[in-house]
């Protein structure tokens, strides 16, 4: 019996010293991360929970490629996160330019919300082939973009816009839309 | 118990992929997690200004626990901020400060507070809800070019958070013994997806400041203010923002003014009521070629009566900006405005305006382009604005600005500038009573300093040579240094006039004084800031300031009837510590040490000018949140003395000190 309470404290006791570890660890609010990172590391994330239509671009050129459109602190983090990393299969590639037309072959196109780009535009060339669609411009999703990311307080959200999603020949996996906020027009 | 260490294993991988600051290992729902500054967009673009540039972010003003627009300055490097009263201010950047200081230009979401009646800002009526403030861009050095006349030595340009990151309701209260009490509240919604709103509402009272020998200063304030935001998508390509403010003041003061009979001056306790009015609309369209244009209009109007003046002010904006991708390596922008301000004044014993009504006119135009020399490496800025004023005519302002950014996030830039300032309606139209001088063996009636209408008196012109460097040392250090030379031509000065006799109340000597441009100078500067993140949790940011300045009147002035009218009261030296630390999940430590030097004494016509020591001022802020949506805090300012002198206030005021003060706040969110 007092073994069975001594190693039950124990247990207790490790849960706690861990609870504080963690407490330690936390990157407590804003000076870890900067919202261009966190950005980023969404965008890359997203690639993974969207299935391209068989045979896939990538596929044949060996190369998954997220293009960047816009001056934007995304961009950088973006390129620097994809270092040395593949997905489904491939390596991974950043393309980047000042308009859309400057960025051909893409996976994923990233526009930034800032500096007044061609959202329309864009808008209307995704939706005849397989490239999915981000970005920080406000109501992205609502206009036809697949997915734009937004803050809510301080951490960031994501709209997934599954009508335009499907319309360019991709499936978003249920899990991505399980967090996202859904919108349909 | 499963789960439960699922969850903790959990929280530590995420803890330890954060340590690396590898997110790309993150899940969704870990990333949905995290908690991010709110660097936006602008800011990103700001790092990448050649100009010395410094953004208080919505998390400094928030912990830093200060209250007023004018406090929170403190929080950026290079300027010089001094509480003169409880309700009054001197802040400007690189030299020239006073309450009147009128070579740094102000706006409130693109809403120029200055007013053309001293080219000042009177700051006790920008008493804005300081939690809706998203950040405060402070430019130092001349932004003329681009943001016009009046920003000679700075640029503070004070921007509100969209309505769509103010949904909900927050309301805040607390009181202490400076901050005798305050409460305000805020509710945002939306209709649609589209369309977003807020409302808010403040109420501040503030206690005396002290004079000298601890006496209760007589200058307690109280002000409220109201007003509403509106953001609406109008299409994919427009967006239309409306603002609606209006907000009044109490401010009780002790003037101190001149007498014909000794000791020629007196103190005269006073209630100075104010109130402020504005409503702004702003439309902005994305054009298919990539350009965006932006018309924005306002209509501001201000009252103050019972005080030194009584005047109102109805001031009408309208400004047009086009900014377009030229080719693949320029970025132009241009833009159009026109501002007409109309003032009724009332005469008082001391201060008259002739004509006491007037209307002022300003029409201008600027271009500017950002061309790319070396991709991601090399920029030119190059801008122009002319300016036509009402009180001198046309002014050109150019600037040349490069910038570049060898390795990335190491930054080298080089500016150099012209600005105007341009003459108030105070310098063209000011009937006033300066001071008084006792009678002498020499001059047997009392001699009254009298400064009349100036109307040849014209623009002071600068031109400043600026250059800095800007980058990261580590991956947790980023250090800012600026470094400044600027020359002013046709400062102000006064000239002595012939005396005359006067016999009214009793006889004396009127000696007049008019405005005029004899001055010049030099100043010279560093400005630092570096920001170090010692630890997630733990972040410094510190900051200095050495400043020197020589003013003199022109060759050929002559000295005994021709005086510098600038005020040189600066300090030597400034710097700043402050620390942020959160000590846990729910803490928030805040403390903030400023140093500030002695200020040079100036050299201005004043009957005694006592002595404004170095100070050093320490503020603390703690703050606990039981649960998210609810936060209490606790917070002190110039907690290291009784009191201190900020400042020599110009003519017509006393000097009061500051003295600590200490307040609790709740902030609840709903």
């Amino acid at each position: 019996m007092a073994v069975l309470a001594h190693s039950d404290s124990a247990r207790r006791l490790g849960r706690l010293a861990l609870g504080l570890l963690v407490v330690l660890l936390r990157p407590s609010s804003a000076f870890a991360f900067e919202e261009h990172e966190v950005k980023a590391a969404f965008i890359f994330n997203f690639a993974k929970f969207i299935a391209w239509p068989k045979p896939a671009a990538f596929a044949a050129r060996e190369r998954f490629v997220f293009c960047l459109v816009g001056d934007d602190a995304v961009g950088d983090a973006l390129s620097e996160l994809v270092r040395h990393k593949t997905l489904h299969g491939v390596p991974v590639e950043v393309r980047r330019g000042r308009t859309p037309g400057e960025v051909r072959d893409c996976d994923v196109l990233y526009l930034s919300g800032g500096d007044g780009e061609r959202l329309e535009t864009v808008i209307q060339q995704a939706q005849a082939s397989p490239v999915l669609t981000v970005s920080d411009a406000s109501g992205f999703a609502r206009w036809g973009g697949m997915i734009e990311l937004y803050l809510e307080g301080r951490r960031v959200r994501f709209a997934v816009n599954v009508k335009a999603v499907r319309a360019a020949g991709l499936e978003p996996s249920s899990k991505l839309l399980a967090l996202a906020r859904i919108v349909d027009h | 118990m499963g789960a439960n260490r699922l969850t903790l294993l959990g929280m530590v991988a995420v803890a330890c992929a954060l340590a690396q600051k590898d997110l790309a290992e993150l899940s969704l729902e870990q990333l949905l997690a995290i908690e991010v500054t709110s660097a936006s967009r602008r800011q990103q673009k700001l790092s990448r200004t050649p100009a010395a540039v410094y953004v208080i972010t919505q998390e400094e003003i928030r912990r830093s626990g200060l209250t007023t627009v004018a406090e929170l300055l403190r929080l950026a490097p290079g300027l010089h901020v001094a509480r003169i009263d409880s309700s009054g201010w001197a802040v400007t950047a690189r030299g020239f400060n006073g309450r009147f200081a009128g070579k740094m230009l102000v706006l409130v979401d693109g809403r120029s507070v200055y007013t053309p009646l001293f080219s000042g800002v009177f700051w006790e009526m920008q008493d804005l809800v300081v939690d809706d403030i998203d950040r405060i861009e402070v430019i130092r050095g001349p932004g003329a070019a681009m943001w016009g006349s009046n920003a000679v030595n700075g640029v503070v340009n004070i921007i509100t958070m969209h309505t769509r990151e103010t949904q909900g309701g927050l309301v805040s209260t607390g009181g202490g013994n400076v901050e005798d009490a305050f409460g305000w509240l805020r509710f945002g919604g939306k209709v649609g997806e589209r369309f977003h709103y807020r409302f808010y509402s403040k109420t501040a009272l503030r206690d005396h400041m002290v004079t000298p020998n601890g006496a209760p200063g007589g200058d307690a304030w109280r002000s409220s203010r109201t007003g509403l935001r509106a953001d609406w998508d109008l299409t994919a390509r427009d967006t239309l923002t409306l603002m609606a403010d209006f907000g009044s003041g109490r401010f009780a003061q002790v003037a101190s003014l001149p007498t014909y009979s000794p000791p020629q001056m007196e103190f005269r306790s006073q209630i100075d009521r104010g109130a402020v009015a504005n409503v702004l609309a702003r439309w902005s369209h994305q054009h298919r070629s990539g350009a965006v244009s932006t018309l924005q209009l306002y209509y501001d109007w201000y009252e103050r009566t019972g005080g030194l003046i009584t005047e109102s002010r109805g001031t009408f904006d309208v400004d047009y900006q086009n900014r377009r991708p030229l080719a693949s390596r320029h970025d132009l922008m241009w833009g159009l405005g026109y501002r007409q301000s109309t003032d009724a004044s009332l005469a008082n014993s001391h201060l008259r305006l002739t004509p006491p009504s007037e209307t002022l006119r300003y029409l201008s135009g600027f271009v500017q382009d950002e061309i790319e020399l070396s991709p991601d490496r090399l920029w030119l800025e190059l801008g122009g604005r002319l300016e036509r004023n009402h009180f001198a005519g046309f002014e050109l302002q150019p600037t040349a600005r490069l910038l570049a950014e060898p390795v990335p996030g190491q930054s080298l830039w080089a500016a150099v500038s012209r600005a105007v300032r341009t003459p108030s309606r105070a310098e063209h139209h000011g009937d006033f009573w300066l001071g008084s001088l006792a009678p002498s063996p020499a001059a047997p009636l009392p001699q009254v300093l009298r400064l009349v209408p100036s109307p040849e008196f014209g623009s002071t012109s600068l031109v400043a040579f600026e250059g800095g460097y800007r980058g990261r040392l580590t991956r947790r250090a980023t250090l800012d240094i600026a470094l400044f030379r600027s020359r002013y031509r046709r400062l102000r000065s006064f000239d002595l006039n012939a005396p005359a006799f006067g016999v009214s109340p009793a006889p004396h000597l009127v000696i007049p004084l008019r405005f005029s441009n004899r001055g010049r100078g030099e100043t010279a500067g560093v400005e630092i800031a570096a920001r170090w993140e010692l630890r997630p949790q733990w972040r410094l940011t510190g900051t200095y300031e050495r400043f020197w300045m020589n003013l003199r009147l022109e060759p050929g002035a002559d000295p005994g009837t021709t005086l510098l009218a600038e005020i040189e009261q600066a300090p030597a030296q400034q710097f700043s510590l402050r620390s942020s630390w959160d000590p846990g999940a729910r803490l928030r430590v805040d403390a903030a040490f400023y140093f500030t030097g002695k200020l040079r004494q100036t050299e201005a016509p004043r009957l005694s000018f006592p002595e404004v020591p170095a100070a050093l001022r320490c503020d603390l802020r703690l703050a606990w949140e039981p649960r998210p949506e609810l936060e209490l805090s606790l917070a002190g300012q110039n907690l290291l003395d009784d009191r201190h002198p900020e400042f020599n206030p110009e003519t017509w005021f006393r000097r009061n000190e500051v003295r600590r003060g200490v307040y609790g706040q709740v902030r609840w969110r709903f």
